[in-house]
């Protein structure tokens, strides 16, 4: 008898340290924080990042015709807010020592297979100030965005840059990308 | 099994790497500031070069402001009325993010000690992408263009006092277009409140006959303290009824809502 007692007594103690135990368990608690912050980033395979677009002029033909160089992934953004691309030359001309050809000659838009990147996108005939390329693209990662470089025949057959001196005439067209 | 774990493995694995693509970042990509007339205020921007290559920045300021389509405009620093250009200052004038590496930026704004106690200010801080040597045209005869890549981190600074966070709609209309294909509703939406305002603007048609509803994409925007901007709604093809519309703006941050509400015929 007196050991049954014992055996209640213990179980019983245990059942008591066992739910203690249990409801300790319980309570304890831990506080997961998911801090967001905005991103924006350019993936470095954008041709888009320190590439060259080139147009050569090596017979009549080209300069008859419009010329388009059409760059694919020109520009593959990752944004966490909807964003826009502006565009703009590094200054009015392209330069060849003292020999130029204003930027003007040179538009910039979409392809027309434009990639994934949404939003407006408007045609940009290029200057040294910030144009709109692409407005309120929505958010989303990796978004491509294909452009067509394109100097149409109208300018290549013109004085701005029929009779140029021979040579490469260069300058910077810069992107600028920026949350919403 | 075992090929089925490998399997797995190397679908995660790919998965990662995609998500690690090389690219250049910056976080975030607005400095909010805020603090009494006199005081320094420091906030740091991270910008993360994760692909092979060094990359080496300029960092310049210029002034936004945005007009009512929401379209931003950049002007010179110090041009506009609200500009905070002239406040704010970096150690360097040029980064060098090395390749496979993070560089954090100390942004410093000098809030001077006769700035207004209730005008938000505002300016933007670019990284310009510096051409290095080896990104020059390749092309013989022609014309040559090198592309460069640049970011722009908007700087805000509201003062202490500014808590009231309201949006107004002041008017919802059909704008008039010929192509009847491509009808549009304008919303016009004021930033009555002194702070800036982030808010999700959503529009909701429902046919009064059928009792169809149609909900358009909502369209985000931000807005500075007595400002004003017009939200476009694209209207689906060749819609056609009694219509009532209502518009919805939520407000980031609140749970304070606005609604408009207009009949239209189509």
């Amino acid at each position: 008898m007196k050991k049954q007692i014992v055996i209640a007594a213990l179980t019983f103690g245990a059942i008591l340290f066992g739910t203690n135990h249990a409801q300790a368990q319980n309570t304890a608690t831990t506080t997961v924080n998911i801090t967001l912050n905005d991103v924006i980033s350019i993936d470095a395979g954008s041709t888009a990042i320190g590439n060259t677009v080139d147009f050569n002029y090596a017979t009549a033909a080209d300069y008859n015709s419009d010329q388009t160089v059409t760059k694919a992934n020109s520009l593959k953004v990752t944004s966490t807010k909807n964003f826009n691309v502006k565009v703009k030359a590094g200054g009015t001309s392209f330069v060849n020592g003292t020999n130029l050809i204003p930027v003007s000659v040179l538009t910039i838009k979409a392809a027309t297979a434009s990639g994934t990147m949404g939003g407006t996108k408007n045609a940009v005939v290029l200057s040294s100030s910030d144009q709109t390329l692409v407005s309120n693209a929505p958010l989303g990662s990796a978004l491509t965005l294909n452009l067509d470089y394109t100097i149409p025949a109208s300018k290549s057959s013109s004085s701005d840059i029929l009779g140029k001196p021979a040579g490469t005439y260069t300058q910077t067209v810069t992107y600028t990308a920026t949350a919403l | 099994m075992r090929k089925f774990i490998y399997l797995f493995v190397f679908f995660i694995l790919t998965g990662a790497s995609s998500i690690l693509a090389q690219s250049i970042s910056m976080s975030p990509t607005r400095l909010f500031f805020t603090g009494s007339p006199g005081e320094k205020v420091t906030q740091t921007v991270t910008l993360q070069n994760s692909s092979d290559k060094d990359y080496v920045f300029n960092l310049n300021y210029k002034d936004w402001m945005r007009e009512e389509d929401g379209n931003k405009v950049y002007l010179d620093a110090g041009s506009s009325k609200t500009s905070n250009a002239s406040w704010m200052s970096t150690l360097e004038n040029a980064v060098t993010v090395p390749a496979k590496s993070t560089k954090e930026i100390v942004v410093s704004m000098q809030i001077p000690a006769t700035a207004s106690k209730s005008a938000v200010t505002n300016s933007m801080l670019f990284f310009t992408q510096l051409p290095q040597q080896a990104d020059q045209a390749k092309v013989q005869n022609g014309i040559g263009i090198i592309t460069l890549f640049e970011v722009g981190l908007h700087i805000f600074y509201t003062p202490p006092g500014n808590q009231v966070k309201s949006l107004d709609i002041t008017n919802i209309s059909e704008l008039s277009n010929d192509h009847a294909a491509e009808r549009k509703v304008a919303v016009n939406i004021h930033n009555d409140g002194n702070t800036i305002n982030d808010a999700t603007v959503e529009f909701e048609l429902t046919d009064t006959d059928s009792g169809k509803e149609i909900k358009l994409p909502a369209i985000s925007i931000s807005m500075l303290p007595d400002s004003n901007q017009t939200v476009q709604f694209s209207l689906p093809e060749n819609i056609s009824g009694n219509f009532l519309g209502v518009v919805i703006i939520k407000m980031a941050g609140s749970n304070d809502l606005r609604v408009g509400e207009k009949n239209f015929k189509f």
